[in-house]
């Protein structure tokens, strides 16, 4: 069997597929690749089947094979093969956050309930890759390679679209379009988590405490300091802060690839 | 109920908090339905890819919850050493004494409202009114797992370490979440907990 050999572990290295929908009601999120079209998108590279997991990454992983492997990643988005004692770099495209590396045949780590996706809160999943460790690749899928290039995803989308929340009538009147016409900074505190941005604070007007509800990823939530977090495929499945807002399910990869210090802008849907 | 926006695919439900249980099950059964979440007072409805959500949106606004009261829920016992760190602080902003706090804990059954928070986190319903605080203002940054600790109008078990602000009293060695076991979770909403002290 060959594997993959991480020799460097990078920051925030995980293995991700595409999560473990459907456990909400006892305390698990969905988890998954956090730039979910780019992970098919270099899955249908090495002729893989979508649901193949990849090792995610915001940079600095170095990985080699034990034999012969096909790797495609997101700074390289081609099928190529990887020879014995070839170093592959992992690291993000330019301008984006979060690299990517999908090798044909998958990551063929232990699922944990169905998923090969780390939930980085809790660990739940395959343990988190560090120097050294060996990853098995899978089977061969037996499929033809049939593109030696794919279009990236769309990441040219300059305004997110963001859908009413539940709680948007616990904040002052005109909020939501406050959210729309502000210029908002992804702030430098980085996770799989949640996306914070920073800019004029939001307001509420119920005070009042509110008690936990779900949360799906998407939810742009607003603590007490009034800068919103939208919440990432690892997010906490209940939460006791006001949603506000949703962001549209096609711009969570955009938004979770942009880097700290950028600019976020939203476009108010419907 | 009252059926409130979640983006193209959600709707939350606000559904009086005895009924969140029954509600949730019974809008599980939907055929687009492919995920709820209940919490305190709402349960969170997630629709399946190309679901009708408008049409499934002003169906949950009728739909008769399930009646649990009278079904069959697993009892779990949980066995608590009381030595946790803010034992002594919580009786004195409870104006209690330590023995009363571990007394008035350990003398209520719990129903498990809902998981939330981290895997196999339960917020357990059910506890002394005497004993109701606030959160702590400054959440610890990690709480080591088994933690027994409360907050709010409930008591729970720390799954696993984490960072959290809940009031700890006590630990148990008891096994809260196992992804190995079916279900992984000891408790699950619905279930009944009682907390028995350590001999």
């Amino acid at each position: 069997m060959t594997d993959v050999v991480v020799t460097a572990a990078g920051w925030a290295t995980t293995i991700q597929d595409g999560g473990r929908p459907g456990h909400g009601a006892v305390g698990v999120p969905a988890s998954g690749a956090l730039d979910e079209p780019l992970r098919q998108v270099l899955n249908r590279l090495v002729g893989n089947p979508g649901d193949a997991a990849v090792l995610e990454t915001l940079g600095g992983l170095q990985v080699t094979v034990t034999g012969p492997a096909v790797v495609a990643t997101s700074a390289e988005p081609a099928p190529r093969t990887v020879a014995v004692g070839e170093v592959v770099d992992v690291g993000p495209a330019d301008g984006e956050l979060w690299g990517y590396l999908a090798v044909r045949g998958g990551l063929a780590v232990a699922p944990v309930l169905g998923s090969r996706s780390t939930e980085t809160r809790s660990g739940l999943g395959p343990p988190v890759p560090v120097a050294g460790v060996h990853l098995p690749i899978g089977r061969d899928p037996a499929t033809p390679i049939v593109a030696d290039v794919a279009p990236r995803p769309d990441r040219t989308a300059d305004l997110i679209g963001v859908h009413v929340g539940p709680r948007a009538t616990w904040f002052e009147a005109g909020t939501l379009e406050q959210l729309a016409a502000s210029a908002w900074v992804v702030s430098s505190e980085v996770s799989r988590v949640g996306v914070r941005l920073d800019g004029p604070p939001l307001r509420r007007s119920v005070e009042r405490e509110l008690p936990s509800e779900g949360v799906l990823h998407g939810a742009v939530q607003v603590p007490p300091d009034g800068r919103p977090v939208v919440m990432l495929a690892d997010h906490p499945t209940t939460g006791g802060y006001p949603v506000l807002a949703v962001v549209d399910p096609p711009a969570l990869a955009v938004l979770a690839q942009r880097r700290p210090g950028t600019a976020v802008r939203f476009r108010l849907l419907q | 109920m009252n059926v409130l926006p979640y983006g193209p695919r959600a709707w939350l439900v606000e559904v009086p908090d005895d009924r969140v249980a029954g509600y949730a099950g019974a809008v599980a059964r939907h055929a687009d339905v492919a995920e709820v979440v209940p919490a305190a007072r709402t349960v969170l409805v997630r629709l399946r890819a190309g679901a009708a959500t408008a049409e499934v949106g002003a169906w949950l606004a009728n739909v008769e919850p399930d009646d649990v009261a009278d079904r069959p829920a697993p009892a779990i016992d949980i066995v608590v050493t009381y030595d946790g760190v803010d034992l002594s602080d919580v009786a004195a902003a409870c104006g209690l004494g330590i023995d009363e706090v571990v007394a008035r804990h350990g003398a209520a059954t719990y129903r498990c409202a809902f998981c939330g928070f981290a895997p196999g986190f339960a917020y357990l319903a059910g506890l002394d009114p005497a004993l109701r605080l606030a959160r702590r203002a400054t959440p610890r940054t990690r709480v080591p797992a088994g933690s027994v600790a409360i907050a709010d109008v409930y008591a729970a078990v720390y799954p696993s370490a984490s960072p959290g602000g809940w009031h700890v009293i006590g630990r148990t060695d008891a096994t809260m979440w196992d992804a190995e076991r079916d279900p992984p979770a000891l408790v699950v909403p619905g279930a009944t907990v009682r907390f028995v002290a350590a001999r």
